[in-house]
């Protein structure tokens, strides 16, 4: 069998003609649905006919008439032929083109179809063969093949088709070696297979003017297959851009033509590029896209009209996501909603977020909220976060920024500016028939202290630091008191003793937390405490360490200092008290102020102590390092109605022997009283009653001693003195505490009680310490795993800055320290310090030894660390060490637990969690479990504490 | 008084009777129950004047006498009636229960629902209608039945029958029944007296004369008939093809035609013809014509009096024509109509 050769290839223009095919056929099956006709064989049966009538006995009918069978009907439904003139068919080579022909029976019975090849020009004469399916499948042709034969033939279909009932076929032709333009032809012949001459074919009308059948014989025009073009290597330069332009390159036959059309995602959008393929067939056009989503048409053709297409798309975004803030500009309720817009009109929003800074032009901004789902429309808003603006005050400005997908990546950035005024119910209980300090977060609108109180009978007296002393060397006042100010602290002591608390309430206006607000203390002591209830959606807690201190606030000859560099310029005093339980309590530069808590605080000088309310909140400004202690003794004196449990004696290595910031006073008394203080009187302009003695660590074999005197208000009751924390005292030093009065003494490490009976005059004691021996400095390694780590090192090192440490080891150091809230990194004003005790985030590229130098912490030597409410990292500081149940105490408030029963007492969320570096995930350690060297932790700390480690 | 005299009084007694009974009735006669006395005297110039009395109390007898004759044999319309007048006299000297009989009906071929068929009677106006002995209601009992009216000596009276015909009665049917009057009481009959007068009279009477003794009543109506019949023929462009002139196929024509006739004794009146079409048939409903003897002419469409037609108007699916059918009257309906 001749086979011909015919290049063939498969493009979009096939599917084209396929979709014009299927229209075709779409508009026929409706035609010949518009047409009833009466199937063949119906028996159509005649009623008789009658006649009524007013004349007429009963109904007369007629007589039965015969009935009539119908007969048969034969042809096609209409042409499906309808192409005008060739009808060219893109082959490609060794590809099989298909060329789709359907017939609907018109008749009104079965009937098949048959098909009737006949060849016609073989041009170009390449070798060719055809076949033909239909529904059924595969058709055998006359001659008994598969394929037709090259000089003619037919084949039947291979089902009955009931009328209107549709046969589509296929013809197959299958090309071999066939270049671009080749061509040959052939056309088809359909017949309808079951009339005859007394049941003939053919279309007519009928006496009801419808067109019964339809023709018996289709004849196709000249089918013409020619090799098309081909289209290949579409690309784009980019298919998602915020760019005007993209470039379009591709490869085709040479010397063709062809246009890239570009349609827009709205109406009219339509853009037509002449596109001249040069002698390789290789194209490069630069189309310029509509905003959105661009349909890209190529499309070349040839001389025959075959046509290839590509379709491509791509997406030009270069409008920012669509912001808009709308809401008022004053704000007295919280929490507030803020509403707006924050959408993108082709949904590339990859986030939007709302912040809140103070002022006009904020330094600093906090996130209020963020979103991926878009917010709000054209003609709508909506809710784009929920701010909790309670305990705020003042000029903030919102802040509302919005980001596209990459590669869109088009910011916004708007601003609104609000002014927030509140005013707020200040609530709280003291304890009735004792004293309290309290202090007033926020400027009260009735400045009589008296009137907070509900109460008839009580107290309030006020430490005016600008009076006189009185007979008692005090400076109170008792009447006549005014609360003019936020942050103003005072005693108040109900007298009720029918009651154990007493509630008290009263408005303040809440304290503008967009300003600096600055409360005016004197030389001396100064009762005083936060001004602020909360700020924002963080309580009014104030780390003393973040308060500045101020010299001639407001004038030109301001100047204002950190609280260390204060405590450090012998400004004010690092340590504050509170009064708790009948005594007072030190806090220190890491403590916080709380709200409605009052506090007395030692200054050297006039001055003022300044809160930047966005100061120790994230985002702030202050990190504490943890002292360094060589010892640190806690004494404390009871009586069965006082007590005052926090004085410390104490060997820093940073501290001097006289008074230094390290030191702190011993706070005003308050009766009854017992008063345990540090008598210096050698120490100058603060020379006087001490609560804490720091002095410099002691060198191999050397002694100091702190004088220490114990005083009570009511002579003749037994006074306790107690060293609580005695057995976190290090092996390298000896103590010894001598009564002078009656040359009692007793080893601290040995005896933790010391009873007397007070008289009226002050009992003085000696503490004398002793080092015995150094604590070496070390060089330790260990290997960290690559990636992310969380550790800690168990070395005081020295430097303690990270950079220092590590610098000549690593070329990017990425140790980042967690506290307070807030992440710190080496390049931060704040650096990181590596500490024993204190854990860190660290990332390695690959498994990495480090090495630390310093001192390697005894045991036995308590680390204090200090716990921010909230998440802290910690350590085991103790190289070797594993640190067990035992080996963990809380202090809080004066008082010292184990862990474990701090958690009893919700001080500490009852786990902690290590990082696991292979797995990538958290591993829970209840708390009591061992923690081992190297190895970092997070801890909850449910209330502002401190963590001491020691090992026994 | 004389002899003479006295025979004078007594001659002038029996001739007053005697007129006085000649004036009643020369046929009844006297009345049942009268007593006739009859005193003679004879007194002369010297005699006591004696009488003699006797009395003699006159017999009952029977008789009935019609006084018009039997009425002719009637008509009437389909569900229609007809009265029968039967005029009759006591001849009897007493008083009689009068018996009018009514036989077994008998109905003709088109009769209808027999039923349906009633016969009252009544002696009175306006009719009301009297019961019947056996049916114990005014229609008579279709097997046989009978009344009676109570009449005094010498008394006329009418018994009127009226026949009601089935309204489902074709036109020509009939219903048959043998009527008879007859006296109750006796001795009945007639008899010449010896003054040559004829008394009494007969004691049961039918009509024997004429139709007979039968009384046939028959329905009067029209009769109307139809025939219907079709031709096929194929399409011209499909004979073009080669197929049959008549083939059935779709698109075929078929004519339809329709004779009717009305050969009864009445006019039909407006006649209501239906034709109703077959599944795949759509009539054309321009071709209603109509033939009644000049040759077919278009109907007008509407469902009036007049000779009308209409597709799908009375009857859904059917060809409705009105047609005036006259006696006499005979025509015929064509219509094309198109297999789908």
């Amino acid at each position: 069998m001749k086979r011909f050769k015919i290049l063939t290839h498969f493009n979009s223009s096939r599917v084209s003609l396929c979709l014009v095919f299927s229209v075709l056929l779409i508009a026929m099956s409706q035609n010949v649905a518009a047409i009833t006709v009466t199937p063949a064989g119906t028996l159509i049966t005649h009623m008789k006919s009658y006649a009524t009538g007013t004349g007429i006995v009963g109904t007369i009918e007629s007589n039965t008439v015969d009935d009539i069978i119908v007969d048969q009907i034969f042809g096609f439904a209409s042409d499906t032929f309808t192409e005008t003139g060739a009808i060219l068919l893109q082959t490609s080579n060794n590809l099989q083109t298909e060329y789709q022909f359907r017939m609907t029976n018109n008749g009104n019975t079965a009937d098949r179809v048959k098909v009737i090849f006949t060849p016609g020009d073989n041009v170009s004469g390449i070798e060719w063969s055809i076949s033909l399916d239909d529904q059924g499948g595969p058709l055998t042709w006359n001659t008994g093949g598969a394929t037709a034969d090259p000089s003619g033939d037919f084949a039947i279909s291979s089902t009955d088709l009931d009328p209107g009932d549709e046969a589509s076929f296929t013809i197959r032709m299958l090309t071999d070696s066939a270049n671009y333009g080749a061509t040959m032809s052939f056309s088809i012949t359909a017949e309808t297979f079951n009339s005859s001459a007394e049941h003939p074919a053919g279309q007519y009308t009928g006496f009801n003017n419808e067109v019964y059948a339809g023709p018996g014989t289709l004849d196709s025009r000249s089918i013409v297959p020619t090799v098309a073009p081909l289209l290949s290597n579409i690309d784009a330069s980019e298919y998602e851009t915020n760019q005007e332009t993209i470039t379009i390159t591709g490869t085709t036959e040479p010397g063709i033509t062809g246009t890239i059309n570009v349609i827009g995602p709205e109406t009219m959008q339509y853009d037509s590029n002449l596109l001249v393929v040069g002698a390789s067939g290789y194209f490069s056009k630069e189309i310029a896209l509509f905003e959105g989503l661009n349909n890209i048409s190529i499309s070349v053709s040839d001389w025959a009209s075959n046509t290839a297409t590509a379709t491509i798309q791509a997406t030009r975004d270069s409008t920012p996501v669509v912001t808009a803030f709308n809401m008022p500009t004053e704000l007295t309720v919280s929490p507030v909603q803020i509403i707006g817009k924050a959408y993108d009109e082709q949904n590339h929003m990859s986030e939007y977020t709302v912040h809140y800074g103070p002022g006009t032009n904020p330094a600093a901004w906090k996130e209020i909220g963020s979103g991926t789902t878009g917010v709000g429309s054209e003609t709508e808003t909506g809710t784009l976060a929920i701010w909790d603006s309670s305990g705020l005050s003042g000029t903030y400005t919102l802040r509302l920024t919005a980001n596209q997908v990459e590669p869109y990546g088009n910011p916004a950035v708007i601003t609104h500016t609000v002014i927030i005024s509140q005013r707020i119910i200040v609530s709280g209980t003291v304890q009735s028939k004792q004293w309290t300090m309290v202090s007033v977060p926020g400027r009260p609108t009735d400045g009589d202290p008296v009137n907070f109180f509900d109460t008839t009978g009580h107290a309030v007296q006020r430490w005016n630091p600008t009076m006189e002393d009185n007979e008692k060397g005090l400076k109170y006042e008792f009447a006549n008191i005014t609360i003019g100010g936020a942050g103003m602290g005072f005693w108040v002591k109900p007298f009720d003793e029918t009651v154990t608390e007493v509630n008290y309430e009263y408005e303040v206006y809440v304290t503008d937390t967009a300003e600096t607000e600055t409360i005016q203390i004197y030389e001396g002591w100064n009762q005083f405490g936060t001004p602020y209830l909360n700020r924002g959606s963080y309580d009014g807690s104030f780390t003393w360490g973040s308060v500045k201190v101020a010299v001639n606030y407001g004038t030109a000859e301001e100047e204002i200092k950190t609280m260390t560099e204060a405590r450090d310029a012998g400004w004010i005093e690092g340590d504050f008290y509170s009064y708790e339980e009948s005594g007072y309590v030190p806090y220190g530069l890491s403590d916080s102020l709380l709200p409605k808590t009052g506090y007395f605080v030692n200054a050297m000088r006039d001055c003022s102590l300044v809160f930047e309310p966005g100061t120790g909140l994230p985002g702030g400004l202050a990190r504490i390092v943890r002292p360094n202690y060589d010892w640190k003794m806690q004494l404390s004196a009871f009586t069965d109605d006082s007590k005052d449990t926090d004085n410390f004696a104490a060997a820093l290595r940073t501290a001097a022997d006289d008074y230094d910031p390290s030191d702190s006073s011993e706070p005003p008394t308050v009766e009854p009283y017992v008063s345990l203080y540090f008598e210096n009187e050698e120490y100058g302009r603060n020379a006087g009653k001490l609560s804490k003695d720091t002095r410099s660590a002691l060198s191999k074999n050397q002694s100091k001693t702190w004088n220490f005197v114990v005083e009570v208000s009511d002579p003749g009751k037994a006074v306790t003195v107690q060293i609580p924390n005695a057995d976190t005292l290090p092996d390298n030093y000896r103590f010894r505490v001598i009564d002078e009065k009656t040359g009692a003494e007793f080893d601290p490490k040995q005896q933790q009680e010391y009873v007397f009976t007070a008289d009226s005059s002050a009992r003085r004691f000696a503490l004398s310490s002793q080092k015995i021996g150094d604590a070496s400095s070390s060089r330790i390694s260990h290997q960290f795993p690559g990636g992310w780590s969380m550790i800690s090192v168990p070395v005081e090192p020295e430097p303690t800055d990270v950079k220092e440490q590590l610098g000549n080891q690593l070329s990017n150091i990425q140790v980042f320290q967690y506290f307070d809230r807030e992440m710190y990194e080496p390049d931060s004003p704040e650096k990181v310090d590596i500490q024993a005790g204190i854990g860190y985030w660290i990332h390695l590229d690959e498994p990495t030894t480090l090495a630390f130098e310093g001192i390697i912490p005894e045991p036995g030597t308590g680390i204090e660390i200090p716990l921010v409410q909230g998440w802290n990292l910690i350590g085991n500081p103790f190289e070797g060490e594993t640190v067990d149940k035992d080996d963990l105490l809380i202090n809080l408030g004066g008082e010292t637990v184990e862990a474990t029963e701090a958690v009893e007492r919700d001080w500490l969320a009852p786990y902690v969690f290590s990082y696991n570096s292979t797995s990538g995930g958290y591993e829970r350690i209840p708390i009591g479990d061992p923690l081992v060297s190297w190895q970092g932790y997070a801890i909850y700390a449910k209330q502002t504490c401190t963590l001491i480690i020691r090992v026994k | 008084m004389t002899l003479k005299l006295k025979f004078f009084y007594f001659t002038c007694i029996i001739v007053a009777v005697l007129l006085c009974c000649a004036q009643l009735s020369s046929a009844e006669g006297t009345i049942s129950g009268t007593i006739i006395f009859a005193t003679a005297s004879i007194k002369s110039d010297n005699s006591i004047e004696t009488t003699s009395s006797t009395q003699t109390t006159v017999l009952p007898m029977y008789g009935i006498e019609m006084n018009y004759g039997w009425p002719d044999d009637s008509s009437a319309s389909s569900g229609g009636n007809t009265l029968y007048n039967i005029n009759f006299e006591n001849n009897g000297n007493a008083t009689d229960e009068i018996r009018i009989n009514v036989g077994e009906q008998t109905f003709g071929a088109g009769s209808g629902i027999t039923a349906e068929w009633a016969v009252e009677v009544d002696t009175t106006e306006p009719f009301t209608g009297i019961t019947w002995a056996n049916s114990n209601t005014q229609f008579a009992h279709a097997s046989g039945d009978y009344a009676t009216a109570s009449l005094a000596p010498g008394e006329v009276a009418t018994f009127t029958l009226r026949v009601t015909t089935s309204g489902s009665a074709l036109d020509s049917s009939t219903m048959s029944a043998m009527i008879s009057l007859e006296t109750t009481s006796s001795p009945g009959g007639s008899y010449v007296g010896f003054n040559g007068l004829s008394y009494g009279g007969s004691t049961m009477t039918t009509r024997i004369t004429g139709a007979g003794p039968y009384f046939t009543t028959q329905v009067l109506g029209a009769a109307v008939a139809l025939t219907k019949s079709y031709t096929v023929a194929s399409p011209s462009e499909y004979q073009a093809l080669g197929g049959s002139a008549t083939a059935t196929v779709p698109g075929a024509q078929v004519t339809y035609t329709i004779q009717f006739e009305n050969n009864g004794a009445l006019d039909a009146g407006t006649v209501t013809i239906v034709d109703p079409l077959p599944d795949y048939v759509d009539a054309d409903t321009a071709s209603l014509q109509l033939d009644t003897g000049s040759g077919f002419v278009q109907m007008a469409p509407g469902t009036g009096d007049g000779d009308q037609c209409d597709y799908n108007v009375s009857v859904s699916g059917a060809v409705t024509c009105f047609v005036n059918m006259p006696v006499g009257t005979s025509g015929r309906i064509r219509y094309y109509a198109v297999l789908r």
